[in-house]
């Protein structure tokens, strides 16, 4: 099963963090509402300990003085028993009398109190006491103080073990998406810029990206000698073969001689063709760009199409098409390619429409620009290919279905492999008129 | 006339030494590089054809030998090396032509009989593409659909310009700059007017419209 690290430390530190600030919060909270409930009761009995000094004249005018309730600890001071000389305006609760000095709590009507009795100078008892509601308000709110810099500092501290997990893991996700965009045949080392943690993956992912592109460039080889290796065979078998033409033969003796020579024809144009591809493919980025330096890498378009035509007018006026240029700009315009590789997509593509346009019908090549880039169209009146087939046409030797053509089955795999090293690119499509036919587009970047 | 087959290969070298006779040359076949040498030195060959990948010797540094002794019998080189850097090489070592393997026997014989030509330095022969042939010296044109007809010197400037290279197509504006000087003026329908004319006097398929590039000659 696969999952994600990031998304697994992130949620269980996340988790792990919450958690312990929880309790760690929760323990504050409690811990602080019992030491200020302490304290508060230690406030009375400091309290008790000064109002047990005086008499109960000197409370009264205290208590008087005391009467606008602005202390923060709200502390009363009130004789159980009021003495008759007790100022009557004051507000006086009514304490049960048999309340002995010491810490009580008490219950008057709906208020509650914690009480502390003590004597005062004289004998009386007084109570020094404070409501337990804001009792317990003031123990509320001084936890909370106590556990507010943990409810700032936990936020942040999940976006900072976040944020650290992003850039920690960034490189491995740099790493995939790297891995993700290569091209297929780019078998060359990963960088080993990365954590010590992931290396022994990248070190064997390059053992294997090496030991690839060894038995890539083995393949290549192997197709391009054998192609090499069937030249000088072919040779002389299309020599002897000529020798044959120019003897007095039997009628039907001739009619096989030219089968046979067709048939040698067609392994030679094999033979070049695999040795194109071959050597295109051996092209590989890195080297492109070595052998780019040598030949020019511009190449104007129309130049081209009038190369191209000079080869392939024979074979179409043979199939009486009528194969020409339809469009292109009065100026001239430039590719990023070299000759050679431009000539070799737009000869393919013709190739390919001459193959299966049926006879009397019409190729037209065309050229335009757009967005920087070239358009070279090349639209058939053949029977074009199926939406389903034209990306599997691209492949090496696959040939659609149902049709005799006798193509090496290697043009379009050579006009591909060419358009990925010039990044270019090439769709297949139906003729935009409505007729039946193939439009194949090439788009090439334009040279400055 | 004669020449020098320096060929390795057995199947090869039969069947080209073959084709070369039947095509009236007297051909000395050798299969290495020291024997081509040797052969060099003592008879004298009015072509040589020679393959790169000799045992004994290889073809290049065999032409660059030949070179250096100051030779100066054409070479045409016969090879299955096709990548450009040894096509360059080839040529820049001193080979006057490069005929990739397989060839057509007919292509080579006409590459051949080129380079004899140009080594020949013949005065401007009469061009011909097999259908029309056109004299530079009278600017007489001939074609099968017609009579011989004296050309004006504007309707064979376009023709010859064809002519030069049968099967290259010629758009409107390489074909003004050949048929008129710098600075003249140029009707947009001078081109086709002539071409019309030429037509009427050879044979209306004498030359070919190429839809969208130009006019060409057919090819041999």
């Amino acid at each position: 099963m696969s999952y994600s690290i990031r998304k697994r430390l992130s949620w269980s530190l996340s988790l792990s963090i919450v958690l312990v600030a929880t309790i760690s919060g929760g323990l504050s909270y409690v811990g602080a509402r019992i030491k200020a409930n302490d304290r508060q009761d230690d406030t009375l009995r400091q309290v008790a300990q000064l109002v047990r000094l005086q008499t109960p004249d000197m409370l009264s005018v205290r208590e008087a003085g005391n009467d606008d309730d602005t202390t923060d600890y709200h502390i009363g001071i009130e004789p159980i028993n009021p003495p008759p000389n007790w100022p009557a305006s004051h507000e006086q609760r009514q304490w049960p009398s048999n309340l002995s000095p010491g810490m009580h709590s008490v219950q008057l009507d709906d208020d509650n109190y914690q009480v502390m009795v003590t004597p005062v100078r004289g004998g009386a008892l007084f109570a020094v006491f404070q409501e337990t509601d804001i009792r317990k308000h003031i123990a509320n709110s001084s936890a909370w103080r106590a556990i507010v810099p943990l409810l700032i500092l936990i936020p942040i501290l999940l976006l900072v073990v976040n944020d650290l997990l992003r850039r920690l893991l960034a490189p491995i996700n740099e790493l995939s998406q790297a891995v993700n965009h290569r091209d297929n045949d780019d078998t060359s080392a990963l960088p080993l810029l990365l954590p010590t943690e992931v290396q022994p993956v990248v070190l064997a992912t390059n053992r294997l990206l090496s030991r690839l592109g060894e038995s890539m460039q083995a393949q290549r080889r192997f197709i391009a000698d054998a192609a090499h290796e069937l030249r000088t065979p072919m040779t002389a078998l299309s020599l002897q073969a000529q020798r044959l033409e120019a003897i007095a033969l039997p009628a039907d003796a001739r009619v096989r001689l030219q089968a046979l020579l067709t048939g040698i024809t067609r392994t030679r144009h094999l033979l070049d063709q695999l040795l194109n591809l071959a050597r295109i493919q051996n092209a590989m980025p890195a080297s492109a760009n070595k052998s780019a330096s040598a030949a020019p890498l511009t190449t104007p378009v129309k130049a081209s199409f009038t190369r191209v035509l000079e080869n392939t007018l024979n074979g179409a006026r043979t199939k009486q098409i009528d194969l020409g240029v339809s469009d292109a700009p009065a100026d001239e315009v430039n590719v990023r390619a070299n000759e050679d590789n431009l000539d070799s997509i737009v000869r393919n593509l013709v190739d390919n429409a001459i193959r299966y346009t049926p006879i009397g019908g019409q190729i037209d090549v065309s050229l335009r620009i757009e967005h920087a880039h070239a358009i070279i169209s090349v639209q058939d009146s053949g029977p074009g290919i199926e939406p389903s087939e034209r990306l599997r046409v691209l492949d090496p030797f696959y040939r659609v279905l149902g049709t005799e053509q006798l193509g090496t089955g290697l043009g379009l795999a050579i006009v591909s492999t060419l358009l990925q090293q010039l990044k270019g690119s090439l769709v297949l499509t139906d003729r935009e008129d409505g007729g039946t036919g193939l439009l194949a587009q090439v788009r090439l970047p334009l040279a400055h | 006339m004669r020449l020098l087959l320096v060929e390795d290969d057995a199947m090869i070298g039969e069947a080209l030494e073959a084709t070369l006779r039947e095509a009236s040359y007297a051909v000395d076949w050798v299969r290495d590089g020291l024997m081509a040498t040797t052969a060099l030195k003592t008879h004298g060959y009015e072509l040589v054809l020679l393959d790169l990948g000799l045992p004994g010797k290889d073809g290049i540094t065999l032409l660059r030998q030949l070179r250096e002794d100051g030779h100066a019998t054409p070479v045409v080189i016969i090879t299955a090396r096709d990548n450009v850097e040894d096509r360059i090489l080839g040529l820049d070592v001193g080979a006057d032509d490069y005929v990739l393997k397989p060839f057509d026997a007919k292509e080579l014989l006409a590459r051949m009989r080129a380079v004899l030509r140009r080594k020949a330095g013949a005065a401007a022969p009469v061009l011909s593409n097999g259908i029309v042939s056109l004299d530079p010296a009278t600017h007489q044109a001939t074609s099968p659909e017609a009579e011989p007809s004296i050309l004006s010197n504007r309707e064979f400037a376009l023709l010859n310009a064809l002519m030069v290279r049968p099967g290259a197509i010629l758009s409107r504006s390489e074909l003004e700059d050949r048929v008129y000087g710098w600075g003249e003026e140029v009707d947009s329908n001078a081109i086709e007017f002539l071409i019309y004319t030429l037509r009427k006097k050879l044979g209306s398929s004498a030359i070919q419209n190429v839809r969208g590039v130009g006019w060409m000659v057919a090819q041999a």
